[in-house]
């Protein structure tokens, strides 16, 4: 931050910010781009950021409802309102500097085309002095394709009157490229040390710290043609590009191999060293792409691609780990407001990591044998029971089911949690991993009850162990079954217990094992209905859900989705759900004014959503928030 | 007997390994107590389906001979019924914090705190590498020199083996310019954790990329030059 100048840093905040606001009002927008600034680079970038079309992406955003509501975020108003005249401030200071006004910039020069690409610093090139500026500085240009040639003109002569005024201009040289002649302006903003390049050539301008660079893009916008791949025709930019959405506003495309050089190599001066199981990673990886979408949904999108065949066994085996489709939302009701679901293969896990671990306690030399006995026993019985579970799990809050809401012991929502678990087989006769666990689970809770709740309270009246025979949804099954025994009907068995006074809420708590599925929660009603839940009612194949999904994620492994247009309703409508997370000596108004915060937080967008795809060769990342305005005007 | 009576008993019979309807006066006051005859039969229940559980032992062998000169079923069995409430809320406790470090913050690979798997290799092989082995007499003499030697010698070995870096590690450790990399596994210097571990692999494209955009921004002057620095 101090060395690229806070006043810097300002200017060019405020210049975004100022931008977005006022682009809103322009009639205009921009034609999409006819062609890429990725054919006139090189193929041998290391990174390289790209804007497409910005001005119709800001102002497609800023005319839609999701910018209305930031716009209307108390937090930020405040502090629209007390910053103004320091914004409108660092604007003229932007406008003496650049010699354009917000709007200029933003839509004149950055709002068509933009990229800004950056290759590994050049290990001997005399020709470029920049190099010498430090042993880790990179070659970087910035292409930016303007709306108007003249106003490219105006900024660059004005950066330059600028630089001949601080002493820092070096020289301004005609630059003669198949038959055409450009000015070459070179500045030296470091002194000798440095040297930066600056050129217009019709809408094109170009800015880099690499003469070279300079030269070979301009050969390429001349002569249309070169004997070097560029770019736009490198098969990892071309596949990376296809898997981000194609109007997406902003892209990153990350190559790992000309950094492989860099990478083997300890750097100069560095503490720190390359952890050798990042350079496995880094070795097997072929790609990294990133894209924003802006518009009515701003959603943020990364893929990461390697070669399965470089790949280590170990890094395979965790990523295989944690891959697959997260099933679980699929034993969730469609209209759940919060979910966390995932996939972790524990017992693969385990295979690769337990006898390193077993290992370590046996070998441990500060320990007699009893205690590395015990550790051994502890660590086996955890991996014991750990190996059994998974891979799909989850957790989801959700309304409460239908019909149980308005019994006066009922909360509004209710919590449900699944875990997968794995089948045992003894001699041929298969048993249940449930049969182990239920009666500890039930023991479990029933102690746990008899710890919430307050002391004095009659434990028995309290806890009311009821046995809950269903073989559908319908919960007038539910009967009390005297002899505390599970019973089996449809191969459905039950436990549900009442009786969790201290939580400030009535709550209840129930499970089944089912299909190879443990599911507990605080409904039994909502329990029975998620055991017996079709695939076609289910979150996971909702069409809202996948609406708010991104195309490019069709089975994430991990998620993250909450419907906070609903949770905004329950808090507005529910306040005391918050009750038993606030400190007991907050008092009221504080108490308000946090779920009024909360409240216009959750107000920002109508639903969040962040997930991750996880493949035998890839990785997809995606977070998002979108606003759905016909379902919550 | 009263129903307090009866969990003592009960644990006692458990702890002699036997079944809780092989003794008279557990019996007789199951006959009568709807509550106890259901916590005997949850131990008898528990305990049986943990010893059904298979342990997971398929990639090491070594493992197996490891643990099961420390560990058999009794002894689990024996810890579990003369403890079973404290054995039960100890697994199930653990078992959620592991899980919980499991999917959180599991390093797959060799983050210093554990032996190096040079430990576990029984097979080291050396005589798979290709014959182009390091050779120590032609070892460069700036620190420069070495570690580039080491950096390119570790990375043929790679590509040639086809092992992960991590693996070439271990299996030929001595290698000058091994100090490059951040095993950890002879200093038992804590890790940082993994996304640390990733910002410090990174470092080289992000320091780059940093100083090569710190270069672009000076293009733009300032009214305060002194802010430059």
């Amino acid at each position: 931050m101090t060395s690229f100048g806070f006043s810097r840093l300002l200017h060019f905040l405020s210049a975004l910010t100022a931008g977005l606001w006022i682009s809103a009002g322009l009639p205009w927008h921009l034609p999409a781009a006819e062609r890429s600034l990725a054919a006139l680079l090189p193929a041998d970038v290391g990174v390289c950021v790209e804007g497409r079309d910005i001005a119709r992406h800001t102002q497609d955003f800023t005319q839609s409802e999701l910018h209305g509501r930031i716009a209307q975020f108390p937090p930020l108003v405040a502090w629209k309102s007390e910053n103004g005249t320091e914004l409108a401030k660092l604007a003229g200071q932007l406008r003496e500097q650049l010699g354009v006004t917000p709007s200029e910039l933003w839509n004149g020069l950055l709002g068509k085309q933009a990229m800004l690409a950056v290759w590994p610093p050049r290990s001997s090139d005399a020709a470029t002095p920049a190099t010498q500026g430090g042993p880790g500085e990179g070659r970087a240009v910035l292409l930016l394709e303007a709306t108007d040639a003249a106003l490219l003109d105006r900024v660059l002569n004005h950066l330059v009157d600028l630089h001949r005024k601080s002493g820092h201009w070096k020289q301004s040289q005609p630059l003669e490229i198949g038959g055409q002649t450009c000015t070459l302006h070179v500045v030296q903003p470091k002194g000798q040390s440095s040297r930066l390049y600056l050129v217009a050539l019709g809408n094109l301008g170009l800015m880099s710290n690499d003469e070279p660079l300079i030269r070979q893009v301009l050969t390429r916008e001349i002569a249309a043609k070169s004997s070097e791949r560029t770019l736009a025709e490198l098969p990892a930019y071309q596949a990376g590009m296809a898997r981000l959405a194609p109007d997406a506003a902003l892209r990153l495309f990350l190559n790992p191999r000309p950094w492989d050089g860099m990478m083997a190599v300890p750097r100069q001066g560095s503490k720190s060293s390359v952890p050798p199981w990042f350079l496995d990673l880094w070795k097997a990886a072929d790609y990294v792409t990133a894209s924003c979408e802006l518009g009515s949904q701003l959603r943020g999108e990364a893929f990461l691609h390697w070669d399965r065949a470089t790949l280590s066994q170990t890094a395979a085996d965790v990523l295989q780990s944690f891959s697959g489709r997260a099933g679980f939302c699929d034993r969730l009701p469609n209209n759940a407001w919060l979910v966390l679901a995932g996939r972790v293969d524990v017992r693969r896990l385990i295979d690769r990591f337990a006898p390193q671990l077993f290992k370590e306690i046996v070998a441990r030399s500060d320990k007699n044998e009893n205690q590395r006995r015990g550790d051994a026993i502890g660590l086996l019985t955890v991996v014991t029971l750990l190996s059994n579970f998974g891979p799909d799990g989850g957790i989801c809050l959700a309304p409460a089911p239908v019909g149980s809401a308005t019994k006066p012991d009922s909360a509004a929502f209710q919590w449900l949690v699944g875990m997968e678990t794995q089948p045992l087989e003894n001699g041929g006769n298969p048993t249940a991993l449930a049969d182990a666990l239920d009666p500890l689970i039930a023991s479990g809770l029933s102690r746990a009850a008899e710890l919430l709740n307050p002391r004095g309270s009659a434990p028995g009246p309290q806890i009311q162990r009821t046995e809950i025979i269903s073989s559908s949804a319908n919960s007038s099954n539910v009967t009390d079954n005297k002899e505390g025994q599970p019973i089996e009907t449809d191969r459905l068995k039950l436990t549900h217990l009442r009786g969790y006074t201290a939580l400030g809420l009535p709550q209840e708590a129930a499970y089944t094992f089912v299909q190879g599925y443990f599911l507990g929660g605080t409904s039994p009603t909502g329990v029975v209905q998620s055991a017996f839940l079709a695939s076609r009612d289910s979150l996971g194949q909702s069409e809202t859900f996948r609406r708010r999904m991104s195309p490019r994620l069709d089975a994430p492994s991990h998620l993250l989705y909450l419907d906070l247009a609903a949770l905004r309703r329950l808090l507005t409508t529910s306040p005391e759900i918050l009750a038993p997370l606030a400190p007991k000596d907050m008092d009221r108004a504080t108490k308000k004014r946090t779920l009024d915060t909360l409240v216009s937080l959750l107000r920002l967008a109508d639903s969040f959503l962040a997930a991750v795809q996880i493949d035998e060769s890839s990785i997809r990342l995606s977070v998002g928030v979108a606003v759905d305005s016909e379902r919550n005007p | 007997m009263r129903c307090d009576e009866f969990e003592i008993r009960l644990e006692e019979i458990l702890d002699e390994r036997l079944s809780p309807w092989s003794d008279p006066l557990l019996k007789e006051h199951c006959s009568q107590c709807a509550a106890c005859r259901g916590r005997a039969a949850a131990y008898e229940t528990m305990l049986s389906g943990l010893a059904l559980c298979e342990v997971p032992l398929s990639n090491d062998s070594h493992f197996a001979e490891h643990v099961l000169a420390e560990v058999n079923r009794p002894t689990l069995l024996r810890l579990a019924r003369s403890h079973p409430w404290t054995f039960a809320a100890s697994a199930l406790a653990a078992a959620a914090l592991i899980l919980i470090v499991v999917s959180l913050s599991l390093r797959p690979w060799n983050d210093g705190s554990l032996p190096g798997p040079a430990n576990i290799v029984h097979s080291p092989p050396i005589k798979q590498l290709p014959a182009e082995q390091p050779q120590h007499s032609d070892e460069p003499q700036t620190l420069d020199e070495l570690a580039r030697a080491a950096g390119d010698k570790y990375m043929v070995l790679v590509r040639q083996t086809g092992e992960s870096v991590a693996e070439v590690l271990e299996l030929v450790p001595d290698l000058p310019g091994s100090e490059q990399f951040s095993t950890g596994a002879s200093t038992n210097e804590a890790s940082p954790g993994w996304a640390a571990e990733m910002a410090q692999g990174l470092e080289p494209v992000t320091d780059s990329t940093r100083s090569a955009i710190h270069s672009l921004w000076l293009a733009i002057p300032t009214a305060d030059e002194d802010t430059r620095s």
